[in-house]
């Protein structure tokens, strides 16, 4: 059991971590969840000894980590961000090494080696140097040195970041594994990986937690709606009027409004309304009063990434600045987007980071789509207050293969092509 | 600690770090031998020896071994791996420290055959030779402390390796420098009052507290011009002499020309060595402050 007190961290003015607390009970995965900067990595640092806190106590069960380090260490292992790895070592010889350095009896060492090499599936490179190592493969020497000494509590830090979608798969159903008999503490910035993993989430928003709980709690504890995508086929006038004499809809927008040659009007409209009550009917039967047909209709929850944003967005400013830093570096093409496919249900993004994490990447190249997915923080500072624009807009440039579109981001979102209706229809209601 | 002792010690042949630097210190000393002892039919070791220290070739190759100790851990974020180990750092700075003295006796105990082989073509002073590669072993570890501490302040090995040289090169010409100056009581007031301005700039940007640094600077220069003003002759040429004093380099040449085996001079690099692992051990402790 981890207890973390009062958890304070300055650098120099700036406030990393502000009077944090937290317990991290045994047998549990919990997921750190925060944007970039949030102070993940801060904590887990600090939680592992590689960082002294500016105050604040952390104990591990019952001994200080500042106080009695050794033995504190003794009951957790840990993954950086960045795998420590002495790449000019063999797998086998570095965590006979490791298991060395944390005193497993030396007539041990060989068994523990072995067996933390089979769970983590590295025995076939065992007597490669790890420098011609995979990243997949060295993120599995990591966690296997993690592992090494039996520690009671497994850190990993940020631990599918940079890697392909199937190792991406195969991490996660490790660290799935390791928690069946382990406390594991994993830190993200995508919401979907954390939601499927963990059973308890942390949020870390600028150094403070801003939710802590059960994934479930947290989501009914916020005020949610759902969301609904509709196609009419008839014009922008007759849908505007219809919406508005439907009463319990909060808002809606048309998303996009064309004619055909033969005269034909065909409308898109987002829909916003409370998730407790459920206006598809009523929404179906208005239209067909006018005898207007109702091509195609998709709902969505409203999901995790509402839920992280009810929780941040009051930082937007602090937010900003995160943003910017990394908008900075320029190649931030291949970031994987906390906002990532969050639909769950939807056929073209079933992959990697869907929360549905057990059927998922049925087929590869959807989720190769799906990697070089970018995200640019900027957009999402300017569509933050309309965020199921900015579901559809990403769903629209999975599908455009079109990354850089910030267009498609920001403004009239549905890309009203039959094929795209389609296939979003089949992992929806679909009326 | 032996785990990381055994890891540090492998490195260094698994990289050729540890053999080339065998291989110089070898080369440097069969030459020097060579030409002093074969050609020049001159039984003394230590003058061979000597030459090492003379020629700048300790202070050239020993910052190569000694230059990714702690920077390249840093480099590679390895030292995470060290932090979290359930090891206290000092453990972990003298395993490092312990193997790259181990390396260094690789070749010094090659040496330790020359004094046999040249024995059987002349009479050999062995209590001088063995005296003399006893010292430079001494004089060797004091410099790898020197070079782990710098190590341990930067990320870069190749910076590490230059600043180590050139903070080697200073020490080996400071008596030089020293007896350059005048020996007038003003100059040699006056170096010692920079000497203590340098070591408060050098508090202030390792603590980046004001106070501590004007105190550590301050205070001394203070204390200088109060006994200067007491007795202005104490000051005559005391900088040179304090310098001299201090300068490890120098005692080593004293003790191997001059045949005296000085033990003030192996407690002398025993307290550097000890010193500066400590520093070392408190800059990798600092780290974790930031």
């Amino acid at each position: 059991m981890i207890e973390v007190k009062n958890l304070t961290k300055r650098y120099g003015n700036t406030l990393a971590l502000d009077n944090i607390s937290f317990t991290i009970e045994t047998g549990k995965i919990y997921g750190l969840l925060g944007p970039n900067g949030a102070g993940k990595s801060t904590t887990m640092n600090i939680i592992t000894g590689c960082l002294a806190a500016t105050s604040g106590e952390v104990l591990i069960n019952g001994y200080s980590i500042f106080d009695e380090p050794v033995e504190a260490k003794k009951y957790i292992g840990y993954l950086p961000e960045q795998p420590p790895l002495y790449t000019d070592m063999t797998p086998a010889e570095y965590l006979y090494f490791v298991a060395e350095a944390k005193g497993v009896r030396a007539d041990e060492i060989p068994r523990a080696v072995e067996e933390v090499m089979e769970e983590t599936g590295i025995t076939d490179v065992a007597d490669r140097l790890i420098k011609n190592l995979s990243k997949g493969y060295r993120q599995r020497v990591g966690i296997a040195q993690a592992m090494l000494g039996s520690p009671e509590v497994i850190i990993l830090d940020e631990p599918t970041v940079g890697l392909d979608p199937q190792q991406i798969i195969e991490i996660r159903e490790l660290i799935k594994s390791l928690g069946r008999d382990r406390t594991v503490i994993l830190s993200s910035h995508i919401l979907p990986e954390v939601s499927a993993i963990c059973d308890d989430i942390i949020i870390i928003s600028h150094g403070k937690i801003v939710a802590n709980g059960p994934m479930r709690e947290i989501s009914s504890s916020l005020k949610s709606e759902t969301i609904m995508d509709i196609t009419v086929k008839a014009t922008k006038d007759e849908v505007t009027s219809v919406l508005s004499s439907i009463s319990g809809i909060t808002r809606f927008e048309i998303t996009e409004t064309s004619t055909d040659a033969s005269g034909v009007s065909t409308t898109s409209a987002k829909v916003h309304y409370p998730t407790d009550i459920d206006l598809r009917e009523t929404v179906t039967f208005a239209f067909s009063d006018i005898r207007r047909a109702v091509i195609s209709m998709t709902v969505e929850e409203s999901s995790l990434e509402d839920i992280f944003l009810q929780l941040t967005s009051d930082k937007a400013a602090a937010f900003d600045d995160t943003a910017n830093s990394d908008n900075g570096d320029n190649d931030n093409v291949s970031q994987e987007n906390i906002f990532g496919s969050n639909d769950v249900s939807e056929s073209s993004g079933s992959s990697f980071a869907t929360s549905n994490a057990d059927d998922e990447l049925e087929d590869t190249d959807d989720a190769d789509d799906e990697s070089i997915y970018s995200y640019n923080p900027e957009d999402y500072l300017a569509t933050q207050d309309k965020l199921a624009d900015y579901v559809d807009a990403d769903e629209d440039s999975l599908d455009d293969d079109d990354n850089n579109d910030n267009n498609d981001r920001n403004g009239k979102s549905v890309n009203a092509s039959d094929n795209t209706n389609d296939d979003n229809a089949h992992g929806k209601e679909t009326k | 600690m032996l785990a990381i002792y055994k890891r540090e010690l492998r490195s260094y042949f698994t990289n050729m770090l540890g053999c080339a630097f065998s291989a110089l210190l070898l080369a440097a000393a069969g030459f020097f031998s060579a030409q002093i002892n074969i050609n020049s039919a001159q039984s003394r070791l230590e003058y061979s020896l000597y030459m090492l220290v003379h020629y700048c070739i300790l202070i050239i190759i020993v910052p190569f071994l000694t230059m990714r100790s702690i920077a390249e851990e840093r480099h590679q974020k390895t030292e995470q791996l060290l932090f979290s180990l359930p090891l206290p750092i000092w453990k972990i700075v003298l395993a490092k420290y312990f193997a790259m003295l181990t390396v260094c006796l690789i070749p010094v105990v090659v040496l330790c055959f020359y004094p046999i082989f040249f024995s059987f073509y002349g009479t050999v002073n062995f209590v001088g030779a063995y005296a003399s590669l006893l010292l430079l072993v001494f004089l060797i570890a004091a410099i790898i402390a020197i070079g782990m501490f710098v190590s341990s302040l930067f990320e870069n090995q190749i910076i590490a390796v230059i600043v180590s040289i050139g903070l080697l090169l200073v020490l080996y010409f400071l008596t030089y420098i020293a007896n350059s100056i005048s020996s007038a009581a003003v100059t040699s007031l006056i170096a010692f009052c920079c000497v203590a301005f340098i070591f408060g700039l050098i508090v202030f940007f390792t603590t980046k507290n004001e106070t501590a640094a004007v105190l550590c600077g301050g205070l001394p220069v203070i204390g200088l011009i109060a006994y200067y003003l007491s007795n202005k002759n104490a000051f005559i040429g005391a900088f040179a002499e304090v310098v001299s004093y201090l300068s490890i380099f120098d005692r080593y040449k004293e003790t191997v020309i001059n045949g005296l085996f000085d033990i003030t001079a192996l407690v002398y690099y025993i307290t550097i060595a000890v010193v500066f692992v400590f520093v070392t051990i408190q800059s990798v402790e600092k780290r974790r402050w930031n």
